[in-house]
């Protein structure tokens, strides 16, 4: 097959009125520069990177440069990047851009990524890939043609919506993208809209419950891959989680997404060594976690008052203080007989033992602030990292946990991001329910830059909720894994062991044991 | 890059005001602030009242300051939209040019014209590539010249004509010249091996196909055209044909 050729003949038009006209001095050594100049930019083939070459301050890792090249040179520009926590994706999609800046295939470009984040991009498209982005900000100018970054909600808004239909973006980067796995929130809508020739997805976490959230997400990107909605329910859904078909599943999925893992880039990979910790309650906790079903407030569930109970008392007590006549319950009393939380005083053996610097996650606000006071009474400087702070403060935050500080007490939310080579020592001190905040908590110590070891602390209550937890997460796990390949030991591999022979020895019932087998072998199927 | 943006902006006739290893700050002239530095208004309004208007100083980096950068400061790396803009000025600014040689003769001298163009090649499909082609035609004998620069860089050549040297008049005119020109540029084009443009083909009539199993394409809507119309772009082999630019070169006949 020919191509078509397109004559453009401006130039042609012009040519009687450029021979009558006299050259001045200076015409003739910008004629040779815009041709030599021309010469050394233009890609000479399809195929290769050029954008490595433009950027010699840069040091890329092979891996990097292989998806870069993988996702111009197969995937044609729209891809999900979803490699593990702290492999650089960010370095990858800048790649493209760059590359893909440099062919003249791109120059609208528009980056969405969390508020949070949006100075974070400026900063290493500007740094690293020279690429001067314009950051939208209260008033946003979408008629800039130029690389612009703004937060999703920010972009969202319906006062834009006609704007946004007017324009095309001859590239479209969203970050955090699994955001985007739900069709129906106003966020999946907007991208959908989006008038865009490319498109990159970035996520560590591509499914975090089921495979929908997969097919969602491709659609975005190639709709039809996997065929409409229907056809790929009954090829490759299988029950509300499970896979089948896995083969041809991941097949079409490789055409789409890159997934790059720690173990298979590292050459002497750096370990994960995972701890589960099964701390015994306290006689007082215990009787205190038991009371609770007898003071649930209404709109609460006994299984969030219990998850509270479990990290501390006081994240239980922030919930129920809020019922009027709380304080006369016998709860109440039993809540101030605990004279200490064994957790915490795990933790601080943890802390002392290392002698190094430990990131403590927790879920509750109200354990944040008991931690943080109770390490500073055992003389160990202690801050705190929470996702509302402004920006500055959690810079100055970060800066102290570099320099004088131990510890660092942080809660889920703006964690995204946070790099925390420096520290190689994870204390969970509660176990989130979605198996793969863990892989993004874990992924702030544990990433590029990490020279040592790294040490998970995953610290449980014997006998309590969070024992039912590990087995619904390890659930989410295998489905994640059967999706997308395996996936890091983030739960200990005895784990099964262990399940089993707690089954036996420690229920009350017979209806718990069941119970507890039925979910494991719902896990093990 | 400095060394781009010193002749570059030195040849369009503003002043370099300062210049490091990495930064350069540049007196545009006003046409280059009309042409660069988008303001309009600014230019709308000092027209209207009849007054000369102010020209802008900027100050290029070519590597990061290592501080928030200032008003009139701008960063600046090959690839740039910037960068484009600049290239893309120089070349309109010069889209053709007419040049004589000096001969050191003390005779007469007789010049015959020569007709040189760069074709501009860009094969776009799901990639792009792109070629300057260079090529000269002698605008009597008609014959082809490949190297035509190379193999007068070493000559002085002058926007005027010298004393003492005369043009032979061009049998083929400029603009026939040029046809001549266009078409063995197109038959060597068609002559080139491409199967990229078949590959590019195929896979968009598959993404097409995959996209018409993802949505009823008898209910068109607008979420389907919307991404029909991504696929097209992603992947529609085409070469696009023009002239960066051009010149007639009058040359002292090789003895």
């Amino acid at each position: 097959m020919k191509p078509a050729i397109l004559y453009d003949d401006t130039w042609e038009k012009e040519l009687d009125q450029y021979v009558q006209r006299a050259s001045t001095p200076g015409c003739f050594p910008l004629f040779l520069l815009t041709a030599q100049t021309k010469k050394r930019i233009l890609p000479a083939h399809f195929d290769g990177l050029l954008s490595p070459g433009f950027l010699p301050h840069m040091a890329f890792l092979p891996h990097q440069v292989k998806t870069a090249q993988k996702v111009m040179e197969e995937m044609n520009g729209t891809a999900i990047l979803a490699d593990e926590v702290g492999l650089g994706k960010t370095i990858e999609a800048g790649l493209i851009l760059k590359e893909y800046m440099l062919r003249g295939l791109v120059s609208r470009v528009l980056v969405l990524a969390p508020a949070s984040l949006v100075n974070q991009w400026a900063k290493e498209l500007r740094e690293k890939f020279q690429i001067y982005a314009f950051v939208q900000r209260k008033k946003p100018d979408w008629s800039w043609n130029g690389v612009q970054i703004a937060s999703i909600d920010s972009a969202k808004q319906p006062k834009f919506a006609d704007q946004f239909s007017d324009t095309l973006f001859d590239m479209v980067i969203i970050d955090e993208a699994h955001r985007l796995k739900n069709p129906r929130t106003k966020n999946y809508q907007f991208v959908s809209k989006l008038n865009k020739t490319y498109c990159l997805l970035l996520t560590a976490t591509p499914v975090q419950n089921d495979a929908d959230e997969l097919f969602h997400l491709v659609s975005l990107l190639k709709p039809g891959l996997f065929g409409n909605s229907s056809a790929f329910q009954e090829k490759f859904k299988q029950g509300r989680h499970a896979v089948q078909n896995e083969e041809a599943f991941h097949s079409l999925l490789q055409k789409v997404m890159i997934r790059n893992m720690r173990a298979d880039i590292e050459q002497q990979p750096i370990k994960r060594i995972v701890k589960t910790i099964r701390i015994n309650q306290t006689d007082e906790e215990k009787a205190f976690y038991q009371s609770l079903s007898e003071c649930l407030p209404n709109s609460i569930t006994l299984l969030t008052l219990q998850r509270e109970a479990c990290s501390s008392k006081y994240a239980a007590l922030s919930t129920l203080k809020k019922q009027e006549g709380f304080f006369e319950t016998e709860t109440a009393l039993l809540s101030q007989a605990i004279q200490s939380n064994s957790k915490a005083e795990k933790a601080l053996q943890i802390v002392h033992e290392a002698k190094e610097k430990v990131l403590i996650f927790t879920q509750y606000r109200a354990t944040q602030q008991y931690l943080e006071l109770y390490f500073r009474s055992h003389d160990i400087p202690a801050v705190s990292f929470q996702g509302n702070f402004k920006k500055g403060k959690k810079d100055w935050m970060i800066e102290l946990f570099k320099g004088p500080a131990q510890v660092l007490i942080a809660t889920e939310a703006g964690s995204e991001g946070l790099n925390l080579q420096f520290c190689r020592h994870v204390i969970n001190f509660d176990l989130p329910w979605n198996p793969m905040k863990l892989e993004q908590r874990i992924g702030r110590v544990h990433r590029y830059g990490q020279e040592h070891d790294v040490y998970i602390y995953h610290l449980a209550f014997n006998q309590t909720v969070e024992d039912r937890m590990l087995s619904l997460l390890y659930d989410k796990i295998s489905l994640f894994q059967a999706a997308i390949g395996k996936i890091d030991t983030i739960l200990e591999n005895n784990w099964v062991e262990e399940h089993l022979r707690d089954a036996i020895q420690s229920s009350r019932s017979i209806r718990e044991w069941e119970i507890k087998m039925e979910n494991l072998s719902a896990v093990l199927e | 890059m400095i060394s781009f943006l010193h002749t570059l902006f030195s040849s369009c006739g503003c002043l370099i005001l300062h210049e490091a290893d990495s930064t350069i700050t540049i007196q545009l002239t006003e046409e280059a602030d009309r042409d660069l530095m988008n303001r309009p208004f600014y230019w709308h309004y000092k027209d209207q009242l009849g007054q000369r208007g102010e020209p802008l100083a900027v100050t290029f980096f070519t590597e990061d300051p290592g501080r928030p950068l200032k008003q009139l400061e701008e960063y600046i790396t090959f690839g740039s939209p910037r960068f484009h803009q600049l290239l893309s000025y120089g070349q309109k600014k010069v889209p053709f040019i007419k040049l004589y040689e000096r001969h050191p003769s003390a005779q007469n001298v007789q010049l015959e014209p020569w007709l040189f163009i760069h074709f501009h090649l860009s094969y776009e499909a799901d990639g792009k590539k792109e070629k300057l082609v260079p090529l000269a035609l002698h605008l009597i004998s008609g014959s082809y010249s490949e190297d035509f620069l190379e193999s007068t860089a070493s000559l002085s050549m002058e926007p005027s004509i010298a004393p003492y040297h005369y043009i032979l008049s061009p049998l083929i005119t400029p603009a026939s010249g040029l046809n001549r020109m266009k078409q063995k540029v197109q038959a060597e084009l068609l002559k080139e091996n491409h199967d990229w443009a078949s590959t590019a083909y195929e896979k968009q009539q598959f993404e097409l196909r995959m996209l018409e199993s993802f949505y009823d394409p008898a209910a068109s809507t607008e979420h389907y055209e919307r991404e029909k119309a991504a696929i097209i772009r992603r992947f529609n082999p085409v070469v696009r044909l023009s002239i960066w630019h051009g010149g007639l070169f009058y040359l002292a006949r090789k003895t």
